[in-house]
């Protein structure tokens, strides 16, 4: 149902095209830091740091769009919790752009060196969050709580891959010495997408609690990566 | 988790101050209070909320049966104060003194700022000498938070104050008998914002004592200053609870359409 204030939905309707379009934004910054990575492309590498700074322009755009919000028209209920977590959601979204320049960033370093075959795993794990990335999106955009549990739950598949991959370079590193610079460039990519894999979830709460007004019930699904120092 | 119905009492018996159960409240045919199950409880605010005309009002003078000064006027069911049947077991000038009333607008008697807190003692025969006056309106003003505003003109009317001041006066005057619980008809929709702040900060300061119910059309001051919230739509209480879920995640549609401001 509309508000009788015409313009308060015109402005929540802006705060939502602002954080649809951060996530956009994000997810293809995160795909093309994937692609730079796998396709050894310096050059979308470095395209990807330079998109960087439209995202942090688009979190301080959420930002004064719901200190505004708040000022004007103290919302409520339901209104409240998608102003507040707008907040979050696009926070969230800064983070993990942040992290995509990180990847892009470290994936010129490892350009001077031969692919290691676990960039497969890599980029099945970097497949997997950029799909969490827009399943998010659209959990936001079409109030599907149903969807952000979906993404909740995928994390587990995000958390195992990442064990695994761990332990695929581990077992390269140890064979040969030579590996442990590329190896741990990569370690630190895939921990990276792990994280970015957190924030995703992150969101996922964000969204169902805007929806419904609870938290996702339940201990998230973690694998058991606890013989893993937390790198 | 099933969701509590809306219209059961839903707190802990030994805290409740004012139980109504199965209210009813009719103007010739027509009614305006429906079923109406709220419990009340002791030393918080309770704040009513909910569309002009919904029955906020009505449901307040149930509680000290001023209804029945208004003709036509029948109410049904029960409501218990400390227990105790407030229709059938007490007498309607004794249950107004535990029971009082500030209304919407400011309305002190054409008396001194002295006399409007000291007629209710005198009348009630709570008092006998002179000085004992002069310490329970001391201590009303005292209390109301506007003594050091008046003490220098006590004997000077009291419709001769602002209204925010006036609004206090009533409430200083409510306060001199002692209630044990106040009713508030939108005490503040005739105040500016400084003086509706000196009200909303005298109602928080008044909880350690009084048990609070206010009706309000303002939100945020419902969300200032109450604890729990009961919303009504059209004679029926849809909904209450703590104030800080009524206002971030109501469980009714009609409530979260009503507080966001999609119908009114
Ligand atoms: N003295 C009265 N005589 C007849 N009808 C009344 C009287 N007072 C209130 N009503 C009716 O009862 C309903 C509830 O009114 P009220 O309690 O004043 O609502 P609120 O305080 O929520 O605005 C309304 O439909 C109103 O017209
Ligand atoms: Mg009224």
């Amino acid at each position: 149902m509309p508000h009788i204030v015409k313009s308060f939905d015109e402005e929540l309707d802006r705060l939502r095209e602002t954080l649809v379009r951060m996530g956009n934004l994000t997810r293809q910054q995160f795909g093309r830091a994937l692609e730079a990575l796998v396709q050894q492309d310096s050059l979308l590498a470095k395209q990807v740091g330079e998109g960087d700074g439209e995202i942090d322009q688009l979190e301080h755009a959420v930002n004064d769009q719901v200190v505004r919000v708040l000022a004007l028209r103290a919302p409520l209920a339901d209104d409240l919790r998608t102003v507040v977590a707008s907040l979050k959601i696009a926070s969230d979204f800064e983070r993990i752009a942040d992290y995509a320049a990180n990847i892009a960033r470290r994936s010129q370093l490892l350009n001077a060196h031969a692919q290691l075959p676990a960039i497969r795993t890599v980029r099945r794990m970097g497949t997997l969050v950029e799909r969490q990335i827009e399943e998010v999106t659209a959990a936001q955009l079409e109030r599907d709580a149903g969807k952000a549990v979906a993404v909740w739950n995928n994390d587990l598949a995000v958390d195992e891959s990442y064990s695994s991959l761990f332990r695929e370079l581990l077992t390269y590193m140890m064979e040969d010495p030579h590996t442990i610079g590329p190896a741990s460039h990569l370690l630190f990519i895939a921990k990276n997408i792990e994280r970015i894999g957190d924030h995703t979830t992150n969101i996922s709460e964000m969204v169902y609690f805007v929806i419904t007004g609870k938290y996702i019930e339940g201990d998230r699904p973690k694998s058991d990566s606890s013989s893993f120092p937390n790198v | 988790m099933s969701p509590e119905p809306a219209n059961l009492p839903q707190t802990d018996a030994s805290q409740a101050k004012i139980v109504a159960q199965d209210v009813d409240v009719f103007y010739g045919e027509k009614q305006a209070i429906k079923k109406v199950c709220l419990t009340v409880n002791e030393r918080e605010v309770t704040a009513l909320i909910g569309p002009s005309g919904c029955g906020k009002s009505t449901f307040l003078r149930c509680l000290n049966r001023m209804n029945e000064t208004i003709p036509d006027c029948r109410v049904e069911g029960t409501v218990l104060l400390d227990g105790i049947d407030v229709y059938q077991a007490l007498d309607p000038v004794q249950l107004r003194a535990r029971v009082g009333m500030v209304f919407q607008k400011p309305n002190p008697f054409p008396k001194s700022i002295y006399d409007n807190v000291a007629f209710g003692p005198r009348i009630h025969g709570l008092v006998s000498r002179p000085d004992e006056v002069d310490e329970i309106v001391h201590h009303s003003l005292q209390r109301a938070g506007l003594y050091d505003e008046v003490k220098d003109r006590l004997q000077e009317p009291g419709t001769g104050l602002s209204g925010g001041q006036q609004q206090r006066l009533c409430i200083a005057r409510a306060i001199a008998v002692s209630p044990e619980v106040i009713l508030m008809d939108e005490p503040c929709s005739a105040l500016d914002p400084i003086a509706t702040a000196r009200v909303e900060e005298l109602i928080e300061e008044l909880r350690d004592e009084y048990t609070i119910i206010i009706v309000t059309h303002s939100m945020q001051q419902a969300a200032r200053v109450s604890q729990r919230t009961a919303f009504f739509h059209l004679g029926d209480l849809i909904e209450v609870g703590p104030t800080e879920e009524i206002f971030t995640s109501p469980r009714e549609k009609l409530t979260q359409g009503y507080i966001t401001g999609r119908f009114g």
